[in-house]
């Protein structure tokens, strides 16, 4: 996207809208002063029991939705130039022939690939950790005098 | 009847035009010399819908624009106004004016970002092209994909997205934590959800703040979705301001 | 991993058997019936259709009442607050 003229944004479109259902759901159900002496039961928010096994169905209902979405993607020609190297071993492997020899070695190349390091990965200086352990963290800026 | 609690503010703050409370009705103030508690009387029992949250949020936001408040969780109601002074006003007036003084002319603004998950996983593609090539290998021969093999390359997918997440949180908050004198950020939704975070700026500021959120949406608009919502009262800064995690040295 | 192999598997491991996993699907799907992260990424969805004019005001009010009434409801000491407030002897 190339920037054609130097304009001052629209501060009108860059306002803050006033919060919806979802914001509020977020905020003044459980956060703000309270008066203990009317409220009887703990505000504690809704504690979340997870079984190996629930993560399990939710992780393979994820990780084949994934899958198929990532099949499903329309990859221009560009997009998929620029690893030569890699698509000509691929298509090599898979030109070999119908035996099942060949497919056996595809399937192999396949899952190394899957469980090889990735270069980029150990590149990238990101660090890996998200935040939220069940608690809002906070920051806090110092001021620069 | 009960007296329905909104916030608490200091008494000389400017009352915000043709504001009304839930139900539609009329706010007015429980106060003394300093402080003023932002109530309205409502029918005692009255179910709670999304339209008393609104308006309860609203009520708060109206204030914030302009004034410093404090604000009450939903859903606190108090016999009458003498019980609202002495449960409110007599009860903590310290600790009510500290939160107020800490407060005194800084909004909290909440940047909400998310995925479009097809832009993203081109995304994720571009930067690994091992996956990218795991991909082809898969189309071009469907015969040897077995459900395991989708359910590692759907795994890997994953990790990746998580990846990205991590990269564009991190780039949403270099950008804006300079902005503002605190963040804190709530906990990750799934859902594709980058950030959720509340930043706690100087009034004075918001402008500033406005345009960065305005030129990072510009910048990403093809990846991400951003929610910017404010001002709000710093729902977020109360626990760590009374805790002494937040202070201003 | 492991757990992953073993529920690919099953099929052919009869120990725990199509009801253990018909369980397991039922109850995830309560889970989620009023999880709040899930009712939070509803809601948020709901704003969307609103703004983009795919539903109007008034579905999307209905809805959006829908997802707060099952949240509450999950919640029994937030419902109850809503609801009435009750003196308490000191």
């Amino acid at each position: 996207m190339t920037v054609t003229q130097n304009r001052a944004p629209n501060r009108y479109l860059d306002r803050p809208a006033p919060s919806s259902l979802a914001d509020v759901i977020n905020t003044i159900l459980d956060k703000g002063l309270v008066i203990d002496i009317y409220i009887r039961v703990s505000l504690v928010g809704i504690e979340l029991l997870t079984i190996d096994a629930r993560i399990v169905i939710a992780s393979v209902d994820t990780y084949l939705r994934f899958a198929e979405a990532v099949g499903r993607l329309n990859l221009t020609e560009t997009q998929t130039h620029g690893i030569p190297e890699l698509m000509e071993d691929v298509t090599n492997s898979g030109a070999k022939g119908k035996t099942s020899g060949a497919l056996e070695g595809a399937k192999d190349k396949l899952t190394d690939m899957l469980s090889g390091d990735d270069d980029e990965k150990d590149e990238q200086s990101s660090s890996k950790q998200r935040s939220g352990d069940g608690k809002q963290q906070s920051r806090q800026q110092s001021k620069e005098s | 009847m009960v007296v329905h609690l909104y916030g608490v503010t200091t008494a000389d703050a400017p009352v915000p035009h043709e504001l009304k409370g839930r139900r539609d009705t009329e706010l007015r103030l429980v106060s003394d010399d300093e402080l003023a508690v932002i109530v309205s009387d409502v029918d005692a029992g009255t179910p709670a819908g999304r339209k008393d949250l609104l308006a309860h949020a609203h009520v708060l936001e109206a204030y914030a624009e302009r004034s410093t408040v404090v604000p009450m969780q939903f859903g606190i109601a108090l016999p009458d106004d003498d019980s609202v002074r002495v449960q409110v006003l007599e009860r903590d007036r310290d600790g009510l004016e500290h939160l107020l003084r800490s407060f005194d002319g800084l909004v909290q603004l909440t940047v909400q970002a998310f995925h479009h998950e097809e832009a993203a996983l081109r995304e994720i593609l571009r930067r690994n092209p091992r996956l990218l090539s795991a991909r082809e290998q898969m189309k071009a021969h469907p015969e040897t994909v077995t459900p395991a093999l989708q359910m590692e390359l759907g795994q890997a997918v994953a990790s990746a997205l998580e990846d990205l997440q991590e990269d564009d949180r991190i780039m949403l908050l270099d950008r804006l934590a300079p902005l503002s004198r605190a963040v804190a950020e709530n906990d990750a939704n799934g859902n594709h959800e980058i950030v959720h975070a509340a930043f706690l700026v100087e009034r004075d500021a918001q402008r500033q703040f406005d345009e960065a959120v305005g030129l990072l949406r510009t910048e990403n608009d093809a990846r991400m979705r951003l929610r910017y919502v404010g001002p709000q009262p710093p729902y977020n800064f109360l626990e760590p301001m009374k805790s002494g995690e937040l202070s201003w040295a | 991993m492991g757990l992953i192999t073993g529920l690919l598997t099953l099929p052919i491991a009869p120990i725990r058997g199509v009801a253990w996993v018909a369980e397991q699907v039922r109850e995830e799907a309560e889970r989620q019936w009023s999880d709040p992260a899930v009712i939070e990424a509803a809601l948020i969805d709901i704003e969307a259709m609103r703004e983009s004019g795919e539903i109007d005001d008034d579905e999307a009010d209905i809805r959006e009442e829908e997802l707060l009434q099952r949240l509450l409801a999950a919640s029994p000491e937030q419902g109850q607050r809503l609801d009435s407030w009750e003196e308490m002897d000191e």
